[in-house]
């Protein structure tokens, strides 16, 4: 049995942060994930490297975490970012009153908050509404969070870490007031392993509720769901967010070569947070409201409904548990409970995951006597090296490089490989055979979540059979092909049932003709 | 121009109907916006004599004071009157276009005849992706004649064929029968 | 809330069938060509992230519009395609591009000099040298210049038009103009026997197919203005002998250059779609000689399908007695106007056109009648059967002077 320094509990963007930072750092690192990276809140929201100015007037603390980050992840995480720039606008409904104060605690945030006029907002990006009274230029940015979340698991691996993908954590190994480990189960076989560590920490999201609970703890936390909308094509090129206090739907964002619009917020039991719906009344508002700051998404085929939960944490000097604190929450549950040998991360955000990692792996140093200082803000994620490159003049590479930034020299494009598999997102068997070798794909969804196989217009009605039959391949079960591509659809179905009708219910009976019967 | 059959088109019905009646010796007109996968059928169709409107659709309908059909119009032949003594809707379901969906409901375009369907969005899809969907049941609804119905009345020399149809029912070589004895 | 998709050529509507592959004739024959459904509306989808993504291969399309013909979403297909090559595409042939593009021009120049021209491009020695230099396939031969201009011809006959109480106006089309003024003498005395005499546009520049299709937006639009102010000036129908000078007016002026049509496209029209309706509606007749004897074959034109016109022309050929006509199942012929002159395509060129050529042979027909000039010329050189258009057949079908005496007024 192994021993590990630290082992990390949940592969969103949080945990693998840290895996790499720790590992980074010369520490023994495990990550630990129940199903695969990036599946909670993690790679459920809007993909938004926020500037930071949508907190600028209620959290200037987290609005200056933002920018900083914000900064660095253009820098070292460059393949995952798209620096497209954003707008706050104000609609007549809305008036200017909150622009100026915007304004203001942005500068006072360091976030560099430019009051352009009207007309000037709209050759920027035609996209918006034109009854636009003012618009704000913010340094907001697209990024990628599976990309981001895979790149992290990547260069922990490549310095040593283990990574465990399909192993949830069914108990804790404790000695009295000590935690010594974890015991695992495989969520396909059903085999059970304990894994023993100085460290464990607890980086699971809305379901460190439960982790902590498990291990002795209490952690309040209050399950946020989020709804958003995915359309079939860029609408806008830049980020689109209303200039108003923060509310439902006011944020655009164009993800790669779609466009995502949200979110809704709602309470929500925490035995819903494994199997989100998004509700016929979410659409509605979601489209509603979007139509509010970029008209043509009346007019737009939507091609999915997704919703993921934000893990709120109730402030521990408020028993009501209604004062939720938005910032990064790390908890030492040694001083907090009397538990040794356990940490909690917690709350903060995409945009901060990298400052979370940061802080818990200095604790975690300093627990364990390491001197070693953090070098993630500077040293470029695998993928995102500042390397000269030719353009190769072929759009499978090019996309490719799009989404696996300078890894894709690791890709082999001759003969087959340039074959392509998903056209929508001119998806290569190269990069399949990639993401097969380095980036710990199990299933067809996991694939999706490297290389976005299925995640285009037909949300993989082209290419599945074709799709599972590679992957299977691939992965040496050439006979599992068919089971692949069952699970891959059934989750598929699910995103696009909300949004089903005009195209996108065109497209439903063609899958259904295709595939199920 | 005029003809013993116009068939609107879209499901793998279209061609067969069109077929019969050429075989019983009757002028047919087939309007199709799109090819189908697989299909050599229609090319059959245009190689025995019959008229082939590929990639056209029929874009309006001249109405007789009865109710029936008087004339149709295509997209490309816009100006001309295009004149059958029998119609044949077999338009397909929603990937071919013979029913239209957007966020309020579900209609039939090109003769705007009556569609029965769910009222309840969300209720349109079941979870399970391999179960029937209720969306595949949604339909034209026609007399026992297969006359398609428009604001409850039946278009008596219109017939509804194939997958259009409200709850799925095969009345393919009962539409053949019908329209070679008319 | 929610209404119908609008995109740009509806490529957002693409379902993904991938029935615009299965009948692209270019896919069949070309690995480098990604296809319809790649180049257009999945390509797009990138291309709006990043015109980077402009895949140079799109050069390969034929811009036949088969795919369109055949998507059962009505996606324009080849309109995509053919926007994003007038955005992005740079050619590797600047000079040849340009030249086999200005029809106009070229005609212009070489019509005073016909018999040298028309000897020099038959020279063995020039056709290695243009094969070599600039890239025009040495297996073509150049449509022959006429000496005199279809124009200079009828301006001369102009009194005895005028003449005419009612009258047409003629788009002759360039290959009507500088290489093939017969089918225009042939037009003319068709309108005349129905009592129509015909008249120029005040002004005509070439429709700019070839423009559009070698990447000269922009010299294309300064035609298209041209051609689209005079047929607005035309107090007459406006009628054509070119399906793909036709449906470059009406559709792909609007579709392709962003120039609306909506105002003209009921006056603009091919021939034999004018001829069908004056006689379904009783307004001329046609008299045929009654010895008339021919064995023909008519070969749907990719742009004539697309415009869905066919029926016009055959059903006013099959008026014709004596007549014996065979319908060709729909093959493009794989010239597509320059497109099969350019070296790096007549292989591909001729690959597509061969299982027309095939049905051709097969069909045990003295001749084949198509309504586009470009077919002609393929359909010739890889046949050896005569190619007429459909205009010269009614022409030479009808008995003129009866025809001429049952519509006069």
């Amino acid at each position: 049995m192994k021993e590990y320094d630290v082992l990390i509990i949940g592969g969103g963007v949080t945990g693998a942060g840290t895996a790499r930072d720790c590992a980074l750092r010369g520490l023994k690192t495990l990550l630990v994930e129940r199903h695969d990276i990036a599946t909670g809140a993690s790679g459920r929201n809007h993909g938004l490297l926020h500037s930071g100015a949508r907190y600028a007037v209620n959290d200037p603390e987290s609005a200056n975490e933002c920018i900083v980050e914000n900064m660095i992840l253009r820098k070292v995480a460059s393949h995952c970012v798209e620096p497209t720039g954003g707008l706050f606008i104000s609609l007549p409904e809305d008036g200017l009153d909150y622009q100026k104060k915007f304004i203001e605690c942005c500068a006072k945030a360091g976030i560099k908050a430019e009051a352009i006029d009207p007309k000037e907002a709209l050759r920027l990006e035609p996209s918006i509404n034109p009854d636009i009274i003012g618009a704000v230029k913010v340094p907001d940015a697209s990024v990628d969070p599976f990309r981001l979340t895979a790149a992290n698991v990547l260069d922990a691996q490549l310095h040593g870490a283990d990574v465990l993908t399909g192993w949830e954590v069914v108990d804790f190994i404790k000695e009295t007031v000590t935690v010594l480990g974890v015991k695992l189960r495989n969520i396909y076989t059903g085999e059970v392993k304990s894994v023993l560590s100085h460290y464990t920490v607890n980086a699971a999201g809305i379901w460190g509720a439960g982790i902590a609970e498990m291990a002795g703890a209490h952690i309040g936390m209050l399950p946020a769901k989020g709804s958003l909308l995915v359309f079939g094509h860029r609408v806008a090129d830049m980020v689109v967010n209303r200039c108003r206090k923060p509310a439902n739907a006011d944020i655009l964002v164009p993800g790669d070569v779609v466009s995502v619009i949200g979110t809704t917020s709602d309470k929500v039991p925490f035995d819903q947070c494994d199997d989100m719906r998004v509700t016929k009344e979410e659409v509605e508002l979601l489209l509603r409201e979007g139509c509010k700051l970029v008209p043509s998404l009346a007019t737009t085929r939507i091609i999915r409904a997704y919703a993921g939960v934000r893990p709120l944490v109730a402030s521990d000097d408020d028993p009501s548990g209604r004062n939720v604190s938005r910032g990064i929450v790390l908890l030492d549950h040694s001083k907090r409970d009397g538990i040794f040998g356990f940490i909690t991360i917690t709350g903060g955000k995409l945009t901060s995951y990298r400052l979370m990692a940061e802080k818990t792996t200095d604790l975690l140093c300093s627990k364990l006597g390491v001197e070693r200082t953090c070098q993630t803000a500077v040293l470029p994620l695998p993928g995102s090296e500042k390397e000269k490159r030719k353009p190769s003049h072929s759009v499978v590479v090019e996309a490719a490089f799009g989404r696996q930034g300078t890894r894709v020299a690791e890709m082999d494009f001759s003969g087959k490989g340039s074959e392509l598999v998903c056209e929508c997102e001119q998806v290569s068997r190269a990069e399949i055979a990639y993401a097969v070798k380095e980036l710990n794909v199990k299933t067809l969804d996991d694939l999706r979540r490297r290389t976005r196989v299925g995640m285009g217009t037909c949300q993989s009605t082209f290419c599945l059979r074709k799709a599972a039959a590679v992957l299977a391949e691939e992965l040496g079960t050439p006979d599992k092909a068919d089971a692949l591509l069952k699970d891959f659809i059934q989750e598929r179905w699910k995103g696009i049932m909300p949004v089903c009708w005009g195209d996108q219910l065109r497209e439903a009976e063609h899958m259904r003709k295709e595939y199920g019967k | 121009m005029k003809y013993d059959v116009i068939i609107a088109g879209g499901d793998s019905a279209d061609v067969k109907i069109a077929m019969a009646a050429l075989q019983a010796g009757k002028s047919c007109c087939l309007v199709a916006e799109g090819r189908l996968s697989g299909e050599g059928g229609r090319n059959a169709f245009a190689k025995a004599g019959g008229v082939l409107l590929l990639g056209d659709r029929i874009s309006s309908v001249e109405w007789a004071e009865d109710g029936s059909v008087a004339a149709v119009h295509t997209a490309n032949l816009d100006d001309e009157r295009l004149v059958a003594s029998v119609y044949v809707l077999a338009a397909g379901r929603f990937f071919t276009r013979g029913l239209v969906s957007d966020m309020q409901g579900i209609s039939e375009p090109v003769f705007g005849t009556d569609v029965q369907f769910e009222p309840d969005r969300s209720k349109w899809c079941v979870e399970d992706f391999f179960a029937p969907q209720p969306f595949e049941s949604f339909g034209v609804i026609t007399d026992e004649d297969r006359h398609p119905l428009k604001n409850g009345k039946a278009i008596v020399n219109l017939y509804a064929a194939g997958e259009i149809l409200a709850g799925g029912v095969d009345n393919i070589e009962e539409i053949c029968r019908r329209i070679i004895s008319a | 809330m929610q209404e119908n998709n609008i995109s740009i050529a509806e490529f957002e509507n693409c379902q993904k069938c991938n029935i615009c592959a299965e009948v692209c004739p270019m896919m069949e024959v070309n690995p480098l060509y990604p296809g319809p459904k790649q180049a257009g509306p999945d390509g797009e989808r990138y291309r709006l992230k990043d015109p980077a993504f402009f895949d140079n291969a799109l050069k390969y399309c034929l811009n036949c519009k088969r795919c369109e013909v055949a998507c059962p979403s009505g996606v324009k297909i080849g309109d995509i395609i053919a926007v994003n090559k007038l955005k992005y595409y740079k050619s590797e042939h600047k000079m040849r591009d340009t030249a086999l593009a200005s029809t106009d021009l070229v005609g212009s120049l070489a019509s005073p000099f016909a018999p040298i021209v028309n000897g020099v491009l038959s020279l063995g020695v020039t056709k290695s040298v243009m094969d070599g230099v600039l890239g025009v396939s040495k297996h073509r031969t150049f449509p022959k210049y006429s000496s005199r201009k279809f124009t200079s011809w009828l301006r001369r006959h102009a009194h005895e038009q005028n003449a005419y109480p009612r009258k047409v106006t003629y788009f002759h089309g360039c290959y009507v103009n500088y290489n093939y003024p017969q089918l225009g003498k042939d037009f003319v005395k068709l309108m005349n026997a129905c009592g129509y005499g015909v008249m120029l546009l005040e002004k005509e520049r070439c429709c700019g197919v070839a423009m559009i299709a070698n990447a000269m937006g922009e010299k294309a639009r300064k035609s298209a203005l041209v051609n689209l102010a005079s047929i607005r000036k035309a107090d007459t129908p406006v009628l054509t002998t070119s399906s793909t000078c036709t449906f470059t007016i009406r559709d792909e002026y609007e579709h392709v250059l962003g120039l609306p049509t909506s105002d003209i496209r009921s006056n603009l029209m091919l021939a034999t779609r004018w001829l069908y309706r004056q006689i379904e509606d009783g307004k001329v007749k046609l008299i045929f000689k009654e010895d008339y004897s021919r064995k023909l074959a008519y070969h749907t034109a990719c742009h004539m399908q697309k415009m869905g016109w066919q029926q016009y022309s055959v059903q006013l050929l099959q008026m014709i007695p004596g007549l014996q006509l065979t319908l060709l199942e729909q093959h493009c012929c794989g010239i597509s106007g320059t497109y099969g002159f350019k070296k790096e395509n007549y292989e591909y060129s001729q690959k597509v056109g061969a299982p027309l050529f095939d049905d051709i042979r097969n069909a045990g027909v003295e001749a084949v009648v198509t309504d586009c000039e470009t077919c002609k010329w393929q359909i010739e050189a890889s046949t050896g059967l005569p190619v007429f258009n459909p205009v010269s057949i009614l022409a030479e079908a009808i008995d003129f002077e009866k025809t001429k005496e049952a519509n006069a007024q």
